[in-house]
Order: structure tokens, then sequence, then C-alpha cells
């Protein structure tokens, strides 16, 4: 077992070290496909991140009827607490609202012998936008809601905002899969000019009998250690240039300036080692299977 | 030992390289296949260690069908039979040693192993003085020992040798062959395809000739003798 472990790794990185200038190819496609698709990754989840934090500046504002008692009030704040998709919920008594509309307004003195006409309301502040129309109708479920006031909110911006989180998360599912499949497709061509180069020695393995396992685990550690490099490259090159970016707060990147959400550098060089190793692999299995075929 | 029942092969069901191929090869015989090229001599060896497949009819080795073997069973299958390629197959980056090395390794031998017998190897095919060599820096002559030494790392029972002296001048040849010869004293069955019908003519062995895939004569030699000024 040892024997077979030790040969695999030393018939990797001898090949690894006498190919050397296709090893260097086959490192720099790894790092530019996996560059092309952590790039797109990061700015995706860097994106989603920013569109999911404007949740909670998005209130919804609505009246309760005059009948209402405290407790009924009260038990519907806390039902409207629970719907999913609330992060908070307040209620403002009349008595508070009727004091902030007359400070606002410059009213105080003019109006302390007017009764206040305004209702209780409860605000509602959303987690997630696009739970807004099942937190609507949550709403219009409660016995104390007024519908004469109906629901107050910025329902417009908030469908512009949920157009655009559907965009980016459409736009970024397929180009991440288009970024798959081009860096897969670079980086099978390489490992497989290194396969190619190497057919003379799987011909004598075949020859003498060696298994598939033994011919197989060199290749696939070839692949692995080459996209492990390419993915340490590529993670620190858009470690680099995010840290750039940042610096020079560049506009049009503006998701990426944002001071809540950093590059995560040691998890994003760790993502994209993984990667790379199991595009390599992935790459080297399929390189080497008509040759591993003992007769024609 | 080994045995052709009947054996056709076929090319893309048009180019034929075998036609009803019949034979039958003893333990610890030595044969020589000879035959034009295209006779079929190649694609023979070729079933044997199931590189190719028959079309039709039966290849066995100890009464096993060889078509019947399964692709986990193959390289068991191989490492019952050396076979030295035409292309001898040298690999150009690697020292002698390091061919030899490579195989057993390949092969499943321990690293201990191979440290013990490649010069052990190399030695008996006189070309341990050649160990640190390139293949590039050998002769034809030396780079034929090296394959064959490499053939042998497994001690199979049957070697086979696809035109070992092919490119080789007459001297050389006779010293491979002598080499071949050697080998099959020791109780490995060899069978040999070469077209050098002269060098063998001289020798009191088993002759298969080939003709465009049909067995056109299997005779034995009437005299048995060495090549000149070596010793068998």
């Amino acid at each position: 077992m040892f024997d077979r472990i030790h040969f695999a790794l030393t018939e990797a990185f001898t090949a690894l070290r006498r190919n050397g200038l296709m090893t260097v190819s086959a490192v720099n496609t790894a790092a530019i496909a996996l560059f092309i698709l952590g790039g797109l990754g990061f700015m995706y989840v860097a994106l989603n991140a920013k569109l999911d934090a404007l949740g909670p500046q998005f209130e919804m504002k609505i009246s309760v009827k005059n009948r209402a008692t405290k407790e009924q009030v009260q038990q519907m704040v806390a039902e409207l607490g629970k719907t999913p998709g609330v992060s908070a919920v307040k209620l403002l008594p009349k008595e508070e609202a009727w004091q902030k509309y007359r400070e606002s307004h410059g009213l105080l003195a003019d109006t302390k012998d007017i009764e206040n006409p305004l209702p209780d309301q409860v605000v509602i502040t959303l987690a997630q936008l696009d739970k807004g129309q099942a937190v609507r109708e949550a709403i219009r479920r409660q016995p104390y809601f007024d519908p004469v006031d109906g629901i107050r909110d910025a329902k417009e911006e908030r469908q512009r905002v949920l157009a655009m989180i559907s965009f980016v998360r459409w736009s970024g599912l397929i180009l991440g899969l288009i970024a798959v499949f081009a860096a897969g497709t670079l980086i099978l061509n390489s490992v497989h000019l290194t396969v190619l180069a190497r057919r003379q020695e799987i011909r004598i393995m075949t020859l003498v009998g060696a298994n598939h396992g033994t011919i197989r685990w060199p290749f696939l550690l070839e692949g692995a250690i080459s996209g492990v490099a390419g993915g340490l490259l590529a993670g620190l090159l858009l470690w680099a240039i995010t840290a750039y970016v940042t610096a020079r707060q560049i506009a049009v990147l503006g998701p990426l300036e944002s001071s809540d959400f950093h590059y995560p550098v040691v998890n994003m060089v760790l993502v994209l080692m993984i990667v790379g190793a199991l595009m390599g692999m992935a790459a080297a299995s399929l390189s080497i299977r008509k040759y591993l075929r003992y007769a024609a | 030992m080994i045995e052709f029942q009947k054996v056709s092969l076929e090319y893309d069901r048009r180019v034929c390289a075998l036609r009803d191929v019949s034979l039958s090869f003893d333990q610890g015989e030595c044969v020589f296949l000879v035959g034009a090229s295209g006779s079929g001599k190649s694609t023979l060896l070729k079933l044997i260690i199931r590189e190719l497949k028959a079309t039709s009819g039966r290849v066995l080795l100890r009464g096993r069908d060889l078509a019947a073997l399964s692709e986990g069973s193959v390289p068991k299958l191989r490492r019952q039979i050396g076979f030295v390629p035409q292309d001898i197959l040298l690999l150009p980056n690697k020292k002698v040693w390091e061919n030899v090395a490579y195989a057993m390794r390949a092969a499943g031998h321990s690293f201990k192993e191979v440290k013990k017998r490649v010069p052990e190897f190399l030695d008996r095919f006189g070309i341990l003085n050649r160990a640190n060599a390139r293949p590039s820096e050998l002769s034809g002559g030396e780079q034929q020992r090296v394959a064959i030494a490499r053939a042998l790392v497994n001690n199979p029972q049957v070697l086979l040798a696809d035109e070992p002296t092919g490119h080789l001048d007459p001297d050389t040849s006779a010293d491979i062959l002598n080499v071949l010869l050697d080998i099959n004293s020791r109780g490995t069955t060899v069978l040999m395809a070469t077209h050098d019908i002269a060098t063998i003519s001289q020798l009191h062995r088993r002759v298969i000739t080939l003709e465009r895939g049909h067995v056109i004569g299997d005779v034995c030699g009437l005299r048995e003798r060495t090549l000149e000024g070596v010793h068998v």
C-alpha cells in the first residue's frame, strides 16, 4: 500500500518537474480559469450580500382600527412579528404619533384643544425583500388592521430592487455555469496535453500489467497538484485586485467597496484550491480514460 | 500452453489480419514467427497479451479463453507474459536503470525489491555498466537488451518479442537472439516475430510462416546449433 502511494507521488512530482513548461502552462491555465470562476463567484456573493442587506431598509406602516383594545393591538403586533420575512414590528401609539405630527408641522400650540384624530400605527421592518407580498397578505388577515388607510410602503422601489436581485441571481448562475464550462475545458485541454506527452509511460505500464489504479493515480495527483497551484494563484490574484479596488473606492464596483463585506481571503483561496484540485482530477480522469482500454 | 483455435481477426471488417489460424505452443518452446510485413505476426502476439481481441475463434492460455477475460483481469494476465514491443518503447527521459525500475514499480514490486533486482537484471543482460546512461546514448543492441530486461521484471513464463532484431546489424541480431535463447533455456516459452529468415534458419527451432494472415508453414529446423562464436 505504502509502496503504491510512494510510486504515485514520486511519479506525479517527477512528471511535474520533468515536464516543466507543460506544468507551468497547466498551472497558468488553471489559475486563469479559476480566476474567472472565483471572480464571478465572489462578485455574485458580494452583490447578493449587498442586496440582502437592503431588506431592513424597507418598512411597511399600517393603521389599527380605533375600536381595538390595547391587548388586541399587542396581540396583532405579536402575530405580525412571527410572520416569515419580518425582522421587527414596532407599535407607534396614537398619542405618540399625534405628538410627532404636531411637532413636525409646528402645530403644538394651535392644536392642543383638538382631539387626536390619528389611530394607533404599526411599523413592520422586512428581513427579506422577496417576502413583501406574503407580509402584506398576513397584514390583511389581521382583524384590527384598518383597510381605509391601507399598507403604506415603498412598493415600487421594493419591486425594482427585487427585479435587480433576480437579475443578478440568474445572470450570476448562467455566467457561473459558463465559467465552470470554460474553466473545465481549459483545464481538460491542458491536462490532456500532459497525458498525451506521457502515453509511452502509460503503454509501458499497461504492458507490464500495472493495475488501472496504479496507472491512473499519478495522473490524478498531477492534475490535482496543478489545480491546487492554480487555485492558490487565482485566490491571491483576486485578493490583490479586490484590495486594490477597495482601496481606490472605484464607484463602478460599488458593492465591493462596501465596508460590511470584506474579501474572505483564506476561505476564497481554500475554495479555489479545492475546486482546482477537483477539476484537475476530473480532467485527468477524462483524459486518461481512453488509454486505459486494454483491447481494441 | 497457448492455443489458437480457428482464430480470425479483421480490422474495420475490411482488412483481415489473421484467417482461421489454429496453432498451439507448448511450455518451454522457442518459436519464431516469420513472414513479410503485414503477414499477421504482430497481430498474433498482440492477441496473446490481449491488446487485440479475435473477431472469431478462441485464444487460450492454459485453457483459459483470453477474450472472456474481464478488463480487471488483463493486468494479471500481462504479469504472466513479458512483451518486447517492436518500437522498443524506452522512456527517453529516464536512465537505463530507471526504465527497468519504472516497469517493476508499475507492476507492483516493492521499492526494496526493485533496489535489489534491477542491478541483477542489468548484470544478467550485460548492461550494468550502462545503468546511468539515457536510451539515446545506447546502441541499438543495448536498447533491445534493456527492453528485454524490462519485459522480464515479473519473471513471466512466456516472453513475446516483436521484431527485436528488425533494425539491427547481423552481429547484434545474433547477439540478441542468443539472449532470447538463453532465456528460453531457463524454461521460459519464447515467441519471436521476425522477418530475418536467414539468421533463424541456422537454429534448430520451430518456425511458423505466415502470409496474409494464413499459416503457410510450421516446421522444426533440422540442425541444432548456436550462432557463430556465441555459446547458448
